[in-house]
C-alpha cells in the first residue's frame, strides 16, 4: 500500500506515492507543470536507459495520461544513497563514481543530453562504484554541452553541504580541485570550467525549457541563490587549483 | 487552465485511487452496502462504475474498491460481494470510512474480525491512513518503512526522521478520512 513522500515539493504541482508492495514510485500531477515535468521525466528514463544499455530492466517507468492527470509509475531501486550534505571529501569516492559513469555513458559530443538537475540527491547506489542517476523531470534531449551534469555534481557537492559559507577547508579545497582536474581534462568546455555558477545562473536564466522550470520553482537550481562572495570564491579556487 | 480546480502549485492532494494498483486497461468498480451511487466522487477522475454499470465494459479486468461504513458488519459484507460474480478482478481494496472521532477505535473494532475470517490477514496486510483530503497518505504503522539505506547515518539522523514520522501519523490520524487496506491476497 502506498504512503506520499512528496507534495508538490517547489511547487512543482507533482506528489509522489512510494507503492511499497508494487515496487514503485508512482508521480501523479493534475497541472500543465507537472504533466510537462513528467513528460521530460519519461524521456530521461527512455534515454538513460538505452545509453546506460540497460538489458536487466534496472530502469523502466510507466506513463498513463488522460485530459485531467498524468500519472508516471518508476520501478524502484534497490540500493543505498550518499548525504548530499556530507561534505566533499567525505563523498570522494562516491563523486568519482558518478564521474567514471558519467564518461562510460554520455556521448562525446559538444550538445548532449541533460539531466537537469543532478545531486548527490538523485544518485542511488547499487554498489559504491555503480551509480544509477534518478529524478529525470529536468531532462533535455536537445541537452547543454558535454560535462554540464557532471559539473553541476561536482558544484554541489562543494555548495550543498555548507549553502551559505563562502570559506573552504584545506581538504575539501584540494579533493574538489582533485575531481574538477578530471573533468576538464575529459573535455569540460573552458567557459563552465572557470566559473561554473555564473555559467549555470546563466543558463537557467535563458531557454524555454529552464525558464519553464524556474518560473515555477525559483529556489530549486542551487546556482540560482548562491551568493556572488561564494560564486567568486568557488570560481578562484578552480582557476588557482587547475593552474 | 494551469491547475485542477482544488488543486494549486504548492499543494497537490492525491485521490484514493491514485493509492491503488490499477492499470489503465483496468475499470475500478466502487461498491457499498447501500447507495453505492453516492461514492462514485470517490474515484476522482479516474475511470469507474457501479457493479450495477459494469456489463456495459464487461470484458473489462476490475479493481474492486469496497467501501465500509458505520456499522456495516464484515461477514455480510464478503457475503454480498461474493455474489457480485464480477469477472476477472486484479485487486480488491476496502476502504474503512472513518468517523470524525475515534476513528481509530471504530477501525480497529472492524479490523479484529477481519483479521479473524481472512486466512493469512495477519501476515503482510498493512492500512493506511488516507486523511486531509489526500493531503496526508501514510501507512498506520509506529515506524517508517524505508525504501533506501543510507550511508553512514547517524542515530540523530534516524531519531529525527522518526520523530517526523511520528507527528506526520498524529496528524493523519487527526485529519483521518479513510483506511484503506489491500485484501487480494486473503480473498484468493
Amino acid at each position: 500500500m502506498p504512503e506520499l513522500v512528496r507534495d508538490s515539493s517547489h511547487s512543482n504541482g507533482i506528489s509522489i506515492l512510494h507503492l511499497e508492495n508494487a515496487g514503485i514510485f508512482r508521480k501523479i500531477s493534475r497541472s500543465k507543470q507537472g504533466r510537462n515535468l513528467l513528460h521530460n521525466e519519461s524521456a530521461g528514463i527512455n534515454w538513460y536507459r538505452h545509453a546506460r544499455g540497460d538489458s536487466d530492466s534496472l530502469l523502466s517507468s510507466t506513463l498513463w495520461e488522460t485530459d485531467t492527470f498524468t500519472r508516471l509509475d518508476i520501478k524502484r531501486i534497490e540500493g543505498f544513497q550518499a548525504l548530499y550534505t556530507d561534505s566533499v571529501s567525505v563523498n570522494q569516492g562516491l563523486l568519482e563514481a558518478c564521474l567514471a559513469h558519467y564518461l562510460d555513458t554520455w556521448p562525446r559530443q559538444s550538445r548532449v543530453p541533460c539531466h537537469g538537475d543532478l545531486t548527490l540527491d538523485n544518485v542511488i547506489f547499487l554498489e559504491k562504484n555503480d551509480p544509477v542517476f534518478f529524478d529525470w523531470e529536468h531532462f533535455s534531449g536537445h541537452g547543454e554541452c558535454w560535462g554540464f551534469d557532471m559539473a553541476y555534481l561536482l558544484l554541489s557537492a562543494i555548495v550543498l553541504p555548507a549553502p551559505h559559507r563562502s570559506d573552504i577547508t584545506v581538504i575539501e579545497k584540494d579533493t574538489f580541485v582533485a575531481l574538477w582536474r578530471q573533468l576538464a581534462e575529459a573535455g569540460l568546455p573552458e567557459e563552465l570550467g572557470k566559473n561554473p555558477a555564473g555559467f549555470f545562473r546563466q543558463a537557467f536564466s535563458s531557454g524555454k525549457h529552464w525558464l519553464e522550470i524556474t518560473a515555477h520553482s525559483p529556489h530549486k537550481l542551487f546556482p540560482l541563490w548562491m551568493s556572488k562572495e561564494q560564486e567568486s570564491h568557488i570560481s578562484h579556487v578552480i582557476v588557482e587549483g587547475i593552474n | 487552465m494551469d491547475f485542477v480546480p482544488g488543486t494549486s502549485p504548492k499543494h497537490m492532494p492525491v485521490l484514493i485511487p491514485d493509492c491503488l494498483e490499477i492499470e489503465p486497461d483496468e475499470m475500478l468498480v466502487i461498491w457499498s452496502r447501500g447507495d453505492t451511487k453516492s461514492w462514485s466522487h470517490v474515484a476522482g477522475d479516474y475511470p469507474a462504475c457501479t457493479p450495477a454499470e459494469l456489463s456495459a465494459h464487461s470484458d473489462q479486468p476490475v479493481v474492486l474498491l469496497v467501501i465500509f461504513t458505520d456499522g456495516a458488519s464484515l461477514e455480510g459484507i464478503l457475503e454480498e460481494i461474493s455474489s457480485l460474480q464480477l469477472p476477472s478482478v486484479g485487486k480488491t481494496y476496502f476502504a474503512f470510512q472513518a468517523r470524525p472521532r475515534f476513528a481509530l477505535w471504530h477501525f480497529l473494532r472492524q479490523w479484529k474480525p477481519l483479521l479473524r475470517m481472512m486466512p493469512g490477514a495477519d501476515q503482510g496486510l498493512l492500512p493506511v491512513i488516507y486523511a486531509n483530503g489526500g493531503m496526508l497518505v501514510m501507512n498506520l504503522a509506529l515506524q517508517p518503512v524505508k525504501y533506501t539505506r543510507y550511508l553512514d547515518y547517524t542515530w540523530i539522523l534516524v531519531l529525527k526522521s522518526c520523530l517526523k514520522y511520528w507527528l506526520r501519523l498524529s496528524n493523519a490520524l487527526m485529519g483521518i478520512e479513510f483506511i484503506l487496506v489491500d485484501v487480494t491476497e486473503c480473498l484468493n
